[in-house]
């Protein structure tokens, strides 16, 4: 016990003194004889202690206020600078596992920011509620249910301050002057920005609109880019009516739906009349009066979402009871988003703790190869204060610049996400650096750099004496096991991440590099055609339109095709192979579309003007696996109806749906049979980049019809990629969190490396003095961490290819059971952990015995 | 050797060694014994015990170690003398004081 006061003691005065005091306890104790005498010696002494702390930490700050405490900072500044200058490496990897722990985690923290802590752009956003129909509804309600009315909800000012409503999600075709788009529109009812609160400059006059019954649209951001309209212009509808542009959205407006929100082009005002959700389409028939319709309401004070739900419930005639489900807006908006925000934040704090592990590593290295230094300093006057206030100092700097970095590290890895991250993953905000970042980087940095600090403070914490007299390594055996077990954790960690890693960009090679079967930079346009205009009249427009695309200059090829290129959804027809219906996909092309999107005629010969009105068609390969396994389609016949058609060609496969789904068994047959279509592709092969050729485009279409809306305008490779990037997205945050744990593991690695070779720096010495090769002493220091993360990497192995089942539905072509990919990710990791490792083994062979030993 | 200013603090404790000193030894019990009873006042013992240290390294006292003692679990005392520089510069302090009490008597 005594022991343990002395060595409080101690840590205020010197030995000598503490002795003395101790003595004076046990002196006093007798003389007064306490009670507990122990526990008298014990409080008085604590009291003792924490008197002289506070007296000491008073002198010191005199000290220097006294001296100056800026004189004294700027010389701990050149210290350090000339600390780390002697130390290169060392420093360098302080400061780059730091960057990349506070990068990653800042990165981590940006994503999550928009959906767990930025409150949502409404007025008190608490209390906005989402109103839902149950999932029962699609059992209890039927054809003759009677179903409240969104008056009768609107009405109930027990429950809401206020309740609207919108509906109708439609792709509307509208023109001005020459521009016609297809814009994306929504209806939304006269008091939706009023509940909102957001808009407050158009919610009273929404309402007025609403109330007359004006045709009007208010443009958001995006579709006031697409379609160039200002305030208060008119735009023409397919239908020949007019539509004011009552205003001009600000950019901050959001939609208050994670998916409906999303390419958002123009809000409609609309009353809405019966109350139903037809999302929980009943199958038991949908009542006549029903429409599909979206609440949000404003609760009254004092009412709580569970209240609405319990009061709008309501059973049928069967006394069947109809629930309706109240949710809080916040709810809703991050209910998609939030398993990856959780997700991030999870990932952030693993990075975090693994990075203050490895901080704290190289920092007691750091320490250990500075204790004669410190000592030194001590022996020469330097009071505690004064080296506690040069290790701040050095940490503060390293704090500082490894956020600085790590700030750029967030940006870089932000940046990368951005282009890659699915739409409603952004739909709340883009994750940027703003100033939360920048706040909570800084926090990061100097959190982990002091928390990193304590344990080398400690182990600094040594009297000249025991420095100068001690040769051993007994204090680096202590920490051994807990050393192998980190460093074979972190190991184990990196392994699993790395093969997680490799198995998905295994699977985004195969998905990016195999041949889709058309050629990448194809320019396809999407359009909507007219309505009304078909056979003669449709063929007439689309010769007309490639006659003058192709007349552009720099175009090589034009063709056309009914549907979108890539589009989910291709026309399914049922013909007849052999006297049986088989599904099938289903284009109509123009003659030039195999040579335009580069298709490979495999047998026979393309389409031509002969093969109108079904004289011929031509089939994929899918196809012909489908129906003939031994091939010669060529010449047989396909039954549309009763009608026989000749094949007269057999196409390539080609991902025309995504890149991760297998080619559909497809007829392709001539445009000029199309009767009518509303959705028309052109595709254009040019020598030029596409974005210089979407004006001249723009241009011919309104020339051949003003009234043709462009719906998509992009390359065949950007709709590739699109098809596959919930893929990049998985592929890219599992990249980086292997490449950060394999970093963070390397970094772990070479410190303790750094750790043992400064422990043992007497014992290499004296080994290398009496003739041991370099290569045995190498591996003498390297061993430990090897084995460590040979353990980790075996352990690592078994559950990564335990894990990689959950990879399953994410990997393309890739056996997820094999154990090819795990064992070779494992062995590609602690081969560089390894490499890593002898970079200061190497160090400790070059010392020079009779240097290392006078050092010593 | 001219000898830096006394505090009250370090006053007190140079004086209470001296006493402290008259009827025995002067070390950390008697010390705060002496001026706990001449003072009425609870003093704080590690207060004393940094004021002694520093006032040794001030060569204001000087201090000895007695043999081990049975009755502080075969611990030594650490006794302490004030010494020349520290009479000289009390004897100073008590005139500086006495000359300014005068003020105090002329207001009785």
């Amino acid at each position: 016990m005594s022991r343990v006061l002395a060595r409080l003691l101690t840590t205020f005065t010197d030995a000598s003194l503490a002795d003395s005091i101790l003595g004076d306890l046990k002196e006093q104790s007798r003389r007064r004889s306490p009670r507990v005498p122990l526990l008298w010696i014990w409080v008085t002494g604590l009291r003792i202690v924490l008197s002289l702390l506070g007296l000491r930490v008073a002198a010191a700050i005199t000290f220097n206020l006294k001296r100056g405490f800026m004189h004294n900072a700027m010389s701990d500044v050149r210290q350090a600078l000339r600390g780390f200058a002697r130390r290169p490496a060392g420093t360098i990897a302080l400061v780059l596992v730091l960057a990349l722990g506070v990068g990653l985690t800042s990165a981590m923290f940006a994503l999550a920011d928009p959906f767990l802590l930025r409150p949502l752009p409404y007025q008190d956003p608490d209390r906005l509620v989402v109103v839902t129909l149950s999932s029962n509804a699609t059992r209890v309600i039927t054809k003759n249910t009677v179903l409240p009315t969104y008056a009768q909800w609107r009405e109930r000012k027990d429950l809401f301050v206020d309740l609207a409503a919108w509906s109708h999600h439609a792709r509307d075709t509208m023109s001005i002057g020459d521009r016609t788009e297809e814009l994306a529109t929504q209806q939304v009812s006269g008091n939706f920005f009023a509940v909102l609160g957001q808009e407050a400059g158009l919610a009273a006059a929404w309402l007025d609109i609403t109330r007359t019954g004006e045709a009007a649209i208010a443009l958001t951001d995006r579709g006031e880019r697409k379609i160039g309209a200002p305030a208060n212009a008119s735009l023409d509808d397919a239908l020949g009516g007019r539509r004011r542009v009552a205003a001009v959205l600000s950019q901050t407006f959001l939609f208050p739906s994670a998916t409906r929100g999303l390419n958002l082009d123009g809000l409609i005002p609309y009353e809405p009349g019966t109350v139903i959700d037809v999302r929980r389409w009943s199958e038991r028939g949908t009542p006549s009066n029903s429409e599909e319709l979206y609440f949000i309401g404003r609760l009254a004070p004092g009412v709580s979402p569970q209240q609405v739900s319990a009061a709008l419930s309501w059973s049928n005639a069967a006394g069947e009871t109809v629930e309706v489900e109240a949710a809080p807006l916040n709810d809703v908006m991050t209910e998609r988003v939030r398993p990856l925000a959780l997700g991030a934040v999870a990932a952030g704090g693993l990075i975090l703790l693994v990075c203050i592990g490895n901080v704290a590593n190289l920092l007691i290295a750091r320490s250990a190869h500075r204790r004669r230094e410190m000592a030194t300093r001590a022996a020469l006057g330097a009071s505690r204060f004064a080296l506690t206030r040069l290790a701040a100092v050095e940490s503060l700097m390293v704090a500082t610049l490894g956020t600085g970095i790590g700030l750029l590290v967030a940006w870089i890895t932000l940046d990368v996400m951005r282009t890659i991250t699915p739409l409603e993953y952004t739909a709340l905000g883009t994750p940027g650096i703003s100033g939360r970042v920048w706040l909570f980087a800084a926090a990061v940095g100097l959190t982990v750099t002091m928390v990193a600090a304590i344990p080398s403070w400690f182990a600094r914490r040594e009297r000249a004496g025991s420095v100068f007299g001690r040769h051993g390594t007994g204090d680096a055996r202590k920490v051994r096991p807990i050393r192998f077990l980190v460093t074979a954790s972190q190991s184990a960690v990196a392994v699993v991440l790395v093969i997680g890693a490799a198995l998905l960009l295994r699977s985004y090679g195969n998905l990016v590099g195999q041949n889709a079967g058309f050629e990448r930079d194809t320019v396809a346009v999407s359009v909507r055609m007219p309505q009304g205009i078909a056979g003669a009249a449709l063929q007439s427009q689309v010769d007309s339109t490639l006659e003058a695309l192709r007349r552009l200059p720099s175009v090589r090829a034009t063709a056309a095709s009914t549907g979108q290129m890539l589009d989910q959804f291709s026309m399914a027809l049922g013909i007849n192979v052999n006297g049986k219906g088989a599904a099938t996909s289903h284009k109509l092309v123009s003659p030039t579309y195999f040579e335009t999107t580069g298709l490979r005629i495999v047998a026979g010969r393309p389409l031509g003007p002969e093969d109108r009105d079904w004289a011929g068609v031509v089939v994929n390969e899918a196809f012909v696996r489908a129906h003939w396994p031994d091939g010669g389609a060529v010449g047989k016949t396909v039954g549309f109806g009763k009608r026989p058609v000749p094949i007269v060609g057999v196409v390539g496969d080609a991902f025309d749906a995504a890149l991760d789904t297998a080619p559909q068994p497809t007829v392709f047959e001539l445009l000029h049979n199309a009767r009518s279509s509303s959705s028309v592709s052109f595709l254009i092969r040019s020598d030029d980049d596409s974005e210089l050729l979407r004006e001249p485009v723009r241009r011919v279409l309104a020339s051949v019809n003003p009234r043709i809306a462009i719906r998509e305008y992009s390359t065949v490779q950007d709709r590739l990629s699109n098809s596959v990037r919930d893929r990049s997205f998985a592929t890219l945050m599992l990249t980086l969190f292997a490449i950060a744990a394999l970093s963070v593991s390397l970094a772990g690695i070479i410190s303790v490396v750094m750790f043992i070779v400064a422990g043992r720096t007497r014992e290499i010495a004296i080994r290398m003095a009496i003739g041991a090769q370099a290569h045995h002493v190498r591996w003498l220091v390297v061993r430990e961490a090897v084995w460590a993360s040979a353990t980790g990497a075996v352990a690592g192995v078994i559950a990564g290819h335990w894990l990689s089942g959950t990879l399953e539905s994410l990997v393309y072509g890739v056996e997820v059971s094999s154990w090819a990919t795990p064992v070779l990710a494992a062995i590609v990791a602690v081969v560089v952990m390894a490499v890593a490792g002898t970079v200061p083994a190497r160090r400790a062979v070059r010392l020079e015995p009779t240097v290392a030993l006078r050092t010593e | 050797m001219p000898v830096a200013a006394l505090g009250e603090f370090e006053q007190m404790v140079l004086l209470a060694v001296l006493c402290a000193g008259e009827d025995g030894e002067a070390y950390g019990v008697t010390i705060h014994e002496e001026l706990e009873r001449r003072t009425r006042r609870s003093v704080s013992r590690g207060a004393i015990y940094m004021t002694v240290d520093r006032l040794e390294k001030k060569g204001l006292l000087t201090s000895h170690l007695t043999e081990p003692l049975a009755e502080r679990g075969g611990r030594a005392r650490r006794c302490y003398t004030v010494t020349k520089p520290a009479l000289a510069a009390l004897h100073d302090s008590r005139r500086a004081l006495l000359s300014l009490w005068q003020g105090l008597k002329a207001t009785d």
